[in-house]
């Protein structure tokens, strides 16, 4: 019993990588230009897509992988131009639904211009099984889970210790005196988008090859997923967002274990749900200071 | 005089809608200009919650999916005629929009998209695997339709009745949001919208008014929903598909939102579009997902925004010379 306790917290813990990963690229979005990207998943895809149409053409995985991310760095920087510039003084709920409208357009690029069918995509070598004192895991969940720390990492430096990342926090607060501040908010803007869609490109190469098959329509409830974890982590807290990662993988992973799998889908909303009541800004989140 | 004035245009729109029927006979078109009706009641529903109340909300699938399923049932286990199964319907609609808006009344904005959205996941769940109830992936088939069994009356609405029928309930509805919309809630919907924080200083109830709006929008999805199922004669989970409600969101935009006749002229150029559109299917979500962002960056007001700027540009030429 315990070692099945053990294996599926693993497992959670993989997940969370999994999730936290994905999600990180968006909370860069969400926190500094406060976009709501629902098309973060599908830029993930896209490179998921990538990486299979390139192992199909006989590339080796090193050089898909690195165009795959390089997509995503593209796609991020049309995100930037097209999507945000044009849109950058308007409401909220519009640059929301432009991006929803993103999300769209993405998801059917695929089906519409080549086929909606799930592609199988294989990365052998991240089948190799590895133990850690008696739990198999993959070779592949392991590079998940060390990725996704170590570009926290980096990426919580980015925005700590530079100074672009000190423009990056300058803009979360308000875009417009930083922009009197002398900041070029374009140009910072355009430095997040990209980051984030490499950050989802990395995402997409390392992701699909663990669950064997990219197809349109995937990315949608990974974006779901990845907002619900960055409710719980706090608006704009790298770290916290991992950390919420994490949390849901395990808590995903052990509803699904041991009460009731058809329905792990749900946990994430649910948390959300139960966690905002109790505490609005999250579990990692600053206090928040709106009047209700 | 005035006073009068403002009925030509609703008026008239009306008498083109009595009158289409009879120009564009057979029953194709009728089933499309069914449709079209039930797609402007979820749309003005749409647009009473998002356009005027300001909320995300993209959980149409959800709400009027309830509200048909609901009709579905009553009708195939009470046989309940549709004059019953309607407001059922609606007010099943309202009840699972309350149960939906009540926990996301702390989300704002994007989280209430992700919210509406796990709702409209989790019912669809619900349709597909308890089978005993709601009949999983084939659903319930073999609903009455829109009949009267009164005693000796028997009257069926088929056809061009059937038509007539659904517009004078979808005319009602209207109406009925119509007085909601300049009615004090209505001004107090836009209130919240435009600023929370200063309504609440200003003595609006919020939490408790946006609650209101997102549940008399669910009413009348709900009530769309039952029309839907009485015209199939049937539903089923993919009746009321994920795809579907963004269609309806996306009509309200194009048409324009936080106006009244937008989301009418939405729902034409939408059934318009599908028509044109229908051998190319595949195409659609690429299609809606572009209109979308071009329609929100360059024409935010929709079409009828446009219509009304230009309507107040000519006539400020007009009146000053």
């Amino acid at each position: 019993m315990l070692e099945l306790i053990v294996q599926q917290l693993l497992n959670g813990i993989a997940l969370g990588g999994i999730y936290g990963l994905a999600a990180l690229g968006l909370t860069l979005v969400y926190g500094i230009l406060y976009q709501a990207n629902f098309a973060h998943a599908e830029q993930y895809v896209l490179a998921g897509y990538v990486l299979f149409f390139c192992l199909a053409a006989g590339i080796p995985f090193a050089v898909a992988a690195l165009l795959a991310v390089l997509l995503g760095g593209i796609i991020g920087f049309l995100f930037s131009q097209l999507l945000w510039r044009p849109a950058i003084d308007r409401p909220h709920a519009t640059s929301v639904l432009i991006f929803f409208g993103a999300c769209l357009v993405l998801s059917s690029l695929v089906t519409a211009f080549y086929s909606p069918q799930a592609q199988a995509v294989s990365v052998p070598v991240f089948s190799n099984p590895v133990s850690l004192g008696g739990i198999q895991t993959t070779l592949g969940r392991g590079v998940v889970i060390i990725v996704s720390l170590v570009l926290l990492f980096l990426t919580h430096l980015l925005v700590t210790r530079t100074r672009i990342g000190t423009a990056m926090r300058a803009m979360a607060q308000d875009h417009r005196s930083a922009n009197l501040m002398g900041i070029n908010i374009y140009n910072i803007g355009m430095i997040t988008f990209v980051s984030a869609g490499l950050l989802a490109g990395v995402a997409g190469i390392l992701i699909v090859p663990l669950y064997g098959v990219v197809a349109p329509g995937v990315g949608f409830w990974m974006v779901i997923r990845a907002f619900c974890i960055i409710l719980l982590g706090g608006r704009g807290n790298v770290p916290g967002t991992i950390a919420a990662a994490f949390l849901l993988g395990i808590l995903e992973s052990m509803f699904g274990g041991f009460v009731y799998a058809p329905l792990s889908n749900l946990i994430p909303w649910v948390t959300v749900i139960i966690v905002l009541w109790l505490r609005p800004q999250g579990v990692f989140g600053k206090a928040i200071r709106r009047v209700g | 005089m005035s006073g009068l004035k403002k009925f030509i245009l609703p008026v008239s729109v009306i008498v083109v809608a009595v009158i289409l029927p009879l120009i564009l006979t057979g029953g194709y078109y009728q089933h499309v200009l069914i449709g079209l009706l039930t797609y402007i009641l979820l749309g003005a529903s749409v647009n009473l919650t998002n356009g005027y109340g300001g909320h995300l909300n993209v959980g149409q699938g959800a709400f009027a999916g309830m509200g048909g399923y609901t009709a579905a049932l009553m009708a195939l286990h009470l046989g309940a005629p549709f004059w019953l199964t309607i407001p059922a319907a609606g007010i099943v609609g309202a009840l699972v929009g309350l149960i939906v808006c009540v926990p996301s009344m702390k989300l704002w904005g994007a989280y209430l998209l992700v919210a509406t959205i796990c709702a409209h996941y989790a019912l669809t769940w619900m349709w597909l695997n308890w089978r005993s109830v709601f009949g999983g992936e084939g659903g319930l088939g073999g609903v009455s339709g829109f009949s009267i069994h009164l005693g000796n009356f028997d009257f069926e609405f088929v056809g061009l009745s059937e038509y007539y029928l659904v517009l004078a309930i979808v005319v009602i509805c209207l109406v009925i949001i119509y007085r909601v919309i300049v009615s004090s809630f209505g001004r107090d919907f836009v209130a919240i919208r435009e600023d929370e924080i200063l309504s609440k200083m200003i003595g609006i109830a919020t939490v408790k008014t946006r609650a209101v709006c997102f549940t008399i929008g669910a009413f009348f999805m709900g009530i769309a929903g039952a029309l839907i199922v009485h015209h199939f004669h049937a539903v089923a989970p993919v009746t009321f598909h994920v795809m579907e409600t963004f269609a309806v969101v996306v009509m309200v935009i194009i048409g324009g939102q936080g106006t009244f006749a937008g989301p009418i002229v939405g729902a034409i150029l939408y059934v318009g579009l599908m028509e044109v559109l229908r051998p190319a299917k595949e195409f659609t979500p690429l299609i809606y997902g572009i209109l979308l962002i071009l329609f929100l960056i360059f024409v935010p007001g929709g079409l009828v925004g446009l219509w009304n700027t230009a309507y107040s540009k000519v006539r400020r030429k007009v009146t000053l010379g």
